[in-house]
């Protein structure tokens, strides 16, 4: 019974978390398309252009196309939203120690992060399926592209995460090898030798490089691109559902960014600060100082990983884009896997 | 294996890589075209009959609105239809500053097509970056015409306007300007790795095709073929330019003539910094003298193009590739009694259509945006201006009548 | 190097070939610029039995660029002119040349160029939609520019009953329509069945 509590407990966090994480996802958006204008020399929109266009569209019309399969197309969006809010009670969101200690993530123990990598995939899958159900060909040529993409970079994703918590695994500190705390206490950086240092940043450049192809941003937007399919997947979708899908990426682009902070920069800086200011800070402070630089961990990732690639590059063709993802960076997950395979012995 | 059937797939009349209304219907197979087939005419504006109830004069503003980018070239190839009909010989200088401003259009076509060829690509990067530098081409016009979109600089036997040194200096500064960007645009357009990959080997036109299927302009040129107007029939001052400058190829930059997009974009990139050349072989070898062989326009309409009797056929290069109009004349008639426009968009629907073949739906919008396709022009739209735009609750009858009365007012 | 012929060159060798069946064949010249460079373009009709013969023999100065067809509507008879360009890559030798032909309006066709030269079809289509006229032996019979617009039976060029006279005055109460109240739906024929529209020829004086 307490242990039902806890977890009551955990789940009334995880709905103020929600809230909080729909805010900054949503202001995380804001930042980048003022780096985006930013990069490309002009005034961009307001910082809180998202919000006006949630606001915007949640007051729109819902058109469901004649030829639409109705419960599915409206039921997909909903079904993506709750995915990616869901995958908020698996990520850290913030620091992992100090004060939340055993509370980061939310459902620390209920899943690990073989849960955390399908459950990515609900809100894309989602997006297909309702893409399926427009009945319009453009929108069933962007699903198909998405389905192509998902399978493409499944793999290295895979890889990557699998290899990162075998290697915990031969640690042996007694830590659950796939609980993301765990991963998260014991950053990989400090314990490998030199080969396992090449190997974790060969999975880095990996996992950055799936980044914008799991959040659909150019060069990677093929199921949506605007310009050829116009909107793909979305084409059809107008009113709160284009809301709802807006938020899952929006709340996915968050949840992304923080595992991959927290699989591979899980350090806070509350210790340094404590140190450089003669006094060590404790409780809160250390906890809102490690939050601050979690969001801007998490700004600089998406700055790099999705921004600066988006400005800079053209829209890759699908059979391009799942050939980069089945071969280059498959073969260079692999390889990293085998340089921390080799540290082992 | 089994193969799923194939399917259409509508581009247009409204789609996000398409400008303007038209509407192409795919037959696809999974992501790729088997069958294509266009349908022009959501536009169509029937420019060609109101031409045939106005007089040269007024025409000349219509025509040059049947595009809002090529206009100049619109109404400098009328201009020479009617002086091909009417016997008017253009003043020499009338010539080069006709040519002048035809080129300087053409620079800015040309960086006008770059961005939106990076927008289809996904690129928005190079759309912001080239039609920022297009503005200072778009600042010459408006110092030289008046005008930044339509010029209305030609009139028959010469131009409107004459250029004053201080703006020839505020030209030439900004010439300047362009050429030392010229190695940064060709870095970005012919060396990124994803631009490459988008254009190289798509939408191949064969010379082959080329030659049959008479395309025009640039892309003609990509494919290897030397077709320009302006060196195969040369008018205006093209004629004294024919020994400092030549037909451009990709070959003029080192590369081979493929006949792919990739070929299409370094004919206009050369083409772009070759416009800026002529633009300043122009301003240098500038003669005087006056600039139209008809100063007097009431003398000119009245007495020349109301007697004239005969018809013409003038051809220019415009941007995008040749425009030809046919004008017949009637003596003792004020309109028009035959008008005919062919665009370099309507030249190129047969060689489109080819380029398209076992493409992928991700190069459609690439090869539909290489010609450099303006709907506007092939269906012969005139451009409804915003002041009109707004005034819909205005009654059909009212607006008839108020056009009505405009053009009883213009009527001699 | 191969050598070009002159526009009075070319002229000469259709009348020779074509005689009486050549008609209004005229050049034109004009001179531009300082050093004055010359272009020429030739006129000229062939009676409609021959007029696929003229196109033929144009192909002996080489594929000649083919850019378009213009119509008008000349009081008894409709024209068809095909503009093309011989010569078009060489360096200042080019030459527009107008081949045309004309058909009385109670017999509205003329013989289609696409055996000849593969480009002519979307100009010979709108020719067909515009003019009224048919192209016998044309590759694709639909309508091009005028789908939505206008009513299978309106010729905007004609300047005789069949032209859009009554179509433009009454567009302001009509805005969908054909003038008379009826919708114009899409409609890829260019002629309704039977043909295009005849105009019976006017016994006694003439237009």
């Amino acid at each position: 019974m307490n242990e039902f509590l806890e977890a009551m407990i955990r789940l009334g966090a995880g709905a103020f978390v929600m809230v909080a994480v729909l805010i900054v996802s949503l202001v995380l958006k804001g930042f980048d398309r003022r780096f985006a204008a930013w990069l490309q020399a002009r005034v961009g929109p307001p910082l809180m252009q998202p919000f006006y266009d949630i606001a915007k569209l949640w007051q729109k019309e819902n058109i469901l196309p004649e030829r639409a399969v109705s419960w599915s197309f409206m039921g997909a969006p909903f079904l993506a939203l709750v995915g990616s809010l869901v995958l908020l009670l698996f990520v850290p969101l913030g620091p992992v120690t100090g004060k939340v200690e055993g509370w980061m993530p939310l459902l620390e123990g209920y899943g690990d992060l073989i849960l955390v990598v399908y459950l990515l995939a609900v809100p894309s899958l989602m997006m297909a399926i309702g893409g399926f159900s427009s009945g319009s060909p453009l929108a069933t040529v962007g699903a198909q592209r998405e389905l192509v993409m998902m399978m493409s970079y499944e793999l290295p994703l895979s890889v990557v995460v699998l290899s990162l918590g075998w290697r915990l695994s031969k640690l042996d500190l007694g830590l659950d090898a796939l609980s993301i705390a765990d991963i998260t206490s014991k950053p990989l950086w400090g314990e490998v030798g030199l080969l396992g240092v090449i190997g974790l940043l060969m999975l880095a450049v990996v996992f950055f490089l799936i980044i914008p192809s799991e959040l659909s941003k150019i060069p990677f937007d093929a199921p949506e691109a605007e310009t050829e399919i116009g909107g793909g997947i979305l084409a059809e979708y107008s009113g709160n559902n284009l809301a709802m899908f807006y938020l899952s990426d929006a709340v996915k682009t968050v949840a992304f960014t923080s595992l991959a902070v927290a699989l591979f920069f899980p350090y806070g800086i509350s210790g340094n600060i404590g140190e450089l200011i003669g006094t060590p800070l404790s409780g809160w402070a250390a906890f809102g100082v490690d939050l601050v630089f979690w969001f801007i961990k998490i700004e600089l990732v998406y700055f790099f990983a999705v921004t600066v690639i988006r400005v800079g590059a053209a829209r890759l063709r699908i059979d391009r884009l799942s050939w980069l993802y089945l071969v280059p960076l498959s073969v260079l997950s692999v390889v990293g896997a085998v340089m921390l395979y080799l540290d082992t012995l | 294996m089994a193969h799923a059937p194939p399917y259409p797939l509508m581009i247009g009349p409204i789609h996000p890589a398409l400008k303007e209304p038209t509407m192409f219907k795919f037959t696809m197979e999974g992501e790729r075209v088997l069958d294509v087939d266009i349908q022009p005419g959501f536009n169509h504006r029937g420019v060609e009959y109101l031409g045939m109830k106005r007089n040269p004069l007024q025409v000349l503003h219509l025509a040059e609105r049947v595009c809002g980018i090529c206009s100049g070239a619109h109404q400098y190839v009328f201009c020479r239809a009617v002086e091909h009909a009417a016997n008017i010989t253009p003043s020499v200088r009338g010539d080069y500053l006709r040519v002048l401003v035809a080129e300087l259009e053409r620079i800015h076509s040309h960086l006008l097509w770059a961005g939106v060829a990076g927008h289809e690509l996904g690129f928005d990067s190079i759309l912001h970056y080239t039609w920022k530098v297009r503005e200072d081409v778009q600042d010459i016009l408006e110092i030289i015409c008046g005008n930044r979109v339509n010029y209305s600089y030609y009139i028959f036997g010469g131009v409107r306007r004459d250029v004053t040194p201080e703006q020839v200096e505020k030209a030439r500064k900004i010439f300047a300007k362009y050429r030392k960007l010229e190695d940064t645009i060709l870095d970005i357009f012919l060396t990124d790795p994803t631009i490459s990959h988008r254009v190289q080997d798509v939408g191949v036109l064969t010379k082959e095709n080329a030659l049959k299927l008479s395309a025009c302009g640039p892309l003609t040129r990509g494919a290897g073929v030397k077709k320009d107007v302006r060196f195969s029939w040369p008018y205006g001052s093209y004629g004294d330019m024919m020994d400092d400058f030549k037909v451009v190829t990709p070959e003029s930059l080192g590369y081979k003539a493929t006949g792919d997009i990739f070929s299409q974009v370094v004919v206009r990139l050369v083409e772009l910094f070759e416009a800026i050349r002529m633009c300043e072989w122009v301003l240098d070898n500038l003669p005087s003298g006056p600039i139209t062989s008809e100063p007097n326009l009431s003398a000119l309409l009245m007495a020349k193009l109301r007697m004239a009797e005969g018809e013409g056929v003038a051809r220019v290069e415009a941007p995008r590739g040749e425009d030809i109009h046919y004008v017949r004349l009637k003596k003792n008639k004020m309109e028009l009694d035959s008008w005919k426009i062919r665009v370099p968009t309507y030249g190129n629907i047969m060689s489109w259509l080819t380029m398209f073949k076992d493409a992928q739906i991700a190069d459609i919008p690439i090869i539909i945006a290489s010609i450099d396709p303006c709907i506007g022009c092939m269906d012969r739209v005139t451009l409804v201006d915003s002041g009109t735009g707004r005034e819909r609750d205005v009654d059909w009858a009212v607006l008839h009548d108020l056009s009505v009365k405009r053009s009883r007012g213009l009527m001699p | 190097m191969k050598q070009h012929m002159k526009a009075d060159g070319i002229l000469a060798s259709f009348k020779e070939r074509f005689k009486e069946d050549l008609f209004d064949g005229y050049i034109k010249s004009f001179e531009n610029g300082v050093k004055r460079t010359r272009y020429d373009q030739i006129f000229m009709r062939v009676k409609r039995e021959r007029f696929v013969e003229a196109a033929e023999h144009l192909l002996s100065y080489g594929w000649p660029h083919h850019t378009v067809a213009s119509g008008s509507d000349i009081g008894e008879e409709l024209e068809v002119l095909f503009h093309f360009e011989v010569y078009p890559e060489s360096h200042g030798h080019g030459v527009t040349v107008t081949i045309g032909t004309r058909c009385p309006k109670d017999d509205p066709h003329i013989p289609s160029l696409s055996d000849v030269h593969p480009a002519v079809t979307p100009t010979e289509r709108e020719k067909q939609e515009f003019l009224g006229v048919s192209m016998d032996g044309i590759k694709d019979n639909r309508r091009l520019f005028l789908v939505h617009a206008v009513p299978v039976g309106v010729y905007p060029w004609r300047k005789d009953e069949f032209g859009p006279e009554k179509l433009v005055r009454n567009v302001h109460k009509d805005p969908s329509g054909g003038g008379d109240g009826t919708k114009v739906i899409a409609d890829y024929r260019p002629f309704p069945p039977g043909g295009p529209p005849i105009v019976k020829k006017q016994q006694g004086g003439g237009s």
